[in-house]
Parts: structure tokens; sequence; C-alpha cells
């Protein structure tokens, strides 16, 4: 190390500060900055998780689900409790109150007025690909039509994207795992 | 005693594989896919990977926080509504993705989800029967 009488020396171990320079606040700070030790503030606020709360015992908002099913269907509604925080046809908008409210763990459900029948998805095609070609893509997603390889990568959002482009409207994905995985444990 | 339920769908899957598998469409706006997932009715909710929020456009921590225990601890998530098709049942139901990349399951639970239906599960033949949940007629 070589001492600069009038330098603060910055290197792996930390800043050296000349006496000479002992008491001179604003010249230390200064040398610091030029130094690069500072990094500039960051423009985002910094992102503070949400609170850990496990979900609570929801007897009481499956009983209130019951009393008032009929006058809220086809709404989403946020309870705590049998305490109704929000409700509306616009999920956003019910989000938006539950976490306006402060409840930490609110049940946010939709209230059904007829549930759609729609046909069967099929994607035994898909299944047998997989079961033919899987080892090839071990750590990828693949997007597939029926039997058809369509895209894979390690991007999702690509593979996906690259499917839609080439005219598949609802592509079958899937992220390939390595073929020893244990068996599930359910929750 | 006995009881009878009927049910309206039969789902046949592989009784061998790890987990009862379930072919599901996710809807958001305009994006869809298919995707495989597992029955799991010791999930409270319907849990989802991050990739496949994002995957159909999601901003995943502008949804629901919540966390979610497991025995071998907790992980947070964000739920966002999906209409979700399964079966041959659409919902509107409301989703949890997970932060972390490394979640790498997707499982349909109970809350929104499997409330709405019933269940019937012959496990050693792969048959699952469906039916939709009325409380007037159960």
């Amino acid at each position: 190390m070589q001492e600069d009488g009038a330098r603060v020396v910055i290197n792996e171990i930390g800043a050296i500060i000349p006496r000479t320079m002992f008491g001179r606040e604003d010249l230390i700070v200064d040398e610091l900055r030029q130094a690069g030790v500072f990094s500039p503030p960051s423009a985002e606020k910094p992102v503070k998780a949400p609170a850990r709360k496990e979900m609570p015992n929801r007897s009481r908002e499956l009983k209130w689900i019951k009393e008032h099913r009929k006058e809220y269907a086809g709404q989403w509604v946020a309870l705590d409790g049998d305490r109704l925080l929000g409700h509306g046809t616009s999920s956003r908008e019910v989000i938006a109150a539950a976490r306006q409210s402060g409840v930490e763990s609110p049940l946010i459900v939709h209230l059904e007025t007829k549930v759609r029948r729609v046909p069967p998805i099929d994607i035994s095609r898909e299944k047998q690909w997989l079961k033919e070609h899987r080892h090839e893509y071990i750590g990828q997603w693949v997007a597939l039509d029926g039997d058809r390889l369509i895209s894979h990568g390690t991007n999702a959002r690509e593979v996906y994207e690259t499917a839609r482009e080439a005219g598949v409207k609802v592509p079958f994905v899937a992220h390939i795992d390595p073929p020893d995985q244990l068996p599930f444990g359910g929750w | 005693m006995a009881y009878t339920m009927t049910f309206d769908v039969l789902h046949e899957y592989d009784a061998g594989d790890l987990g009862i598998t379930v072919p599901v469409e996710l809807t958001i706006g305009m994006n869809s896919t298919k995707v495989d997932a597992k029955l799991d009715s010791g999930a409270s909710c319907c849990i989802f990977q991050r990739e496949l929020g994002e995957m159909l456009g999601l901003d995943i921590e502008s949804g629901m926080p919540q966390w979610i225990s497991t025995p071998t601890g907790s992980f947070l998530t964000y739920g966002h509504d999906v209409t979700l098709s399964a079966f041959e049942f659409q919902l509107n139901v409301m989703v949890y993705f997970a932060v972390d990349e490394w979640f790498i399951r997707d499982v349909l639970g109970r809350f929104g989800w499997m409330q709405q239906l019933k269940l019937g599960v012959i496990d050693y033949e792969g048959k699952l029967y469906i039916g939709l949940y009325d409380a007037d007629t159960i």
C-alpha cells in the first residue's frame, strides 16, 4: 500500500485515512464518493415482504358464503371471518379493498351464478409426446400442440409467446423436471 | 348406513403416476394455456408456479399476498383472478402464484375451486368422479 498524505486510499481491506485528513469530514466523504464507495440512492423503494401470517380456520367465512351466496352471486367477495371487506365484479378492486383493510389473510372467492360447462381438455397426445421426448429437454420449458413441439427453452414466457406467434391459441406448456423426482408429499 | 351420490364427469388418470394429475386450462384476459396440475386436498388453495402467471401476463406481486405453510417451512404467494377450466367446468378462481421460482408444482386445492365441486376417488383404478357442489340438491 502506498501512502498518500492528501488522499484516502481504498483497498480490499477498507479505506485508509491519512492523519493529515483527520477531522476533515467533508473532504473524506468527497474522496470516498469519488472512489465510488457510496452507491447512488436507489429510485425504487425497498420491497417489504408482507407479514407472515398463516391462513386461519375458514368456518365463519364458509358460513357467511352459504348465507349470502345469492345476494352476491356473480361477484368477488373478500371476507375476514363473517366481515365483508369488499365485493364487486372486478377482482382487482376487491383485492385492493382487501389489501387496504390491512387484514393479512382474507378469503377472496368468486360466487358463481352458473358454472359454465366446457368441452373436456384432452392432453393425451401431449402426455405421450412427453413420455417419448422428455429426456431430450430436461430443465427446459416446452410448448406443444398435440404431439407437435412448437417451441422450447429456459424462459417460459418466450416459449409461450413463440407458440402463440406460431398460431397456437392455447398451447400446452410444461417444465421438464429431472427424471429422479421424489414422490409428491402434498402439503 | 349407505350413502349415494351422483356425479357429472368421470376423469381417468394414471394411477401409477406421482399424484392425481388433472389437465387444466388457465386463462387471464386473452392469454390461455393448458397445463397438467395435481389434485391436492391437502392444499388450502390453488397454487401455481410463478412462471405460468408471468407467461399469461401477470405482474405477480400486484396480487393478494398469502403465505403458505408446509411441513418444512413456508413460502409467499400472490393471488390473482384466473379463469380455470378443469374436467368440464369453468370457474373464476383466486389462484396463488408462488413468488420463488424454486416452486415447481401446480396444485388444485380447496378454497375457490374444490369447494365448488364434489369429488369421488377410486385411486386404485385411477378413477375420479366429479360433480358440481350444489347446497340445495346434494
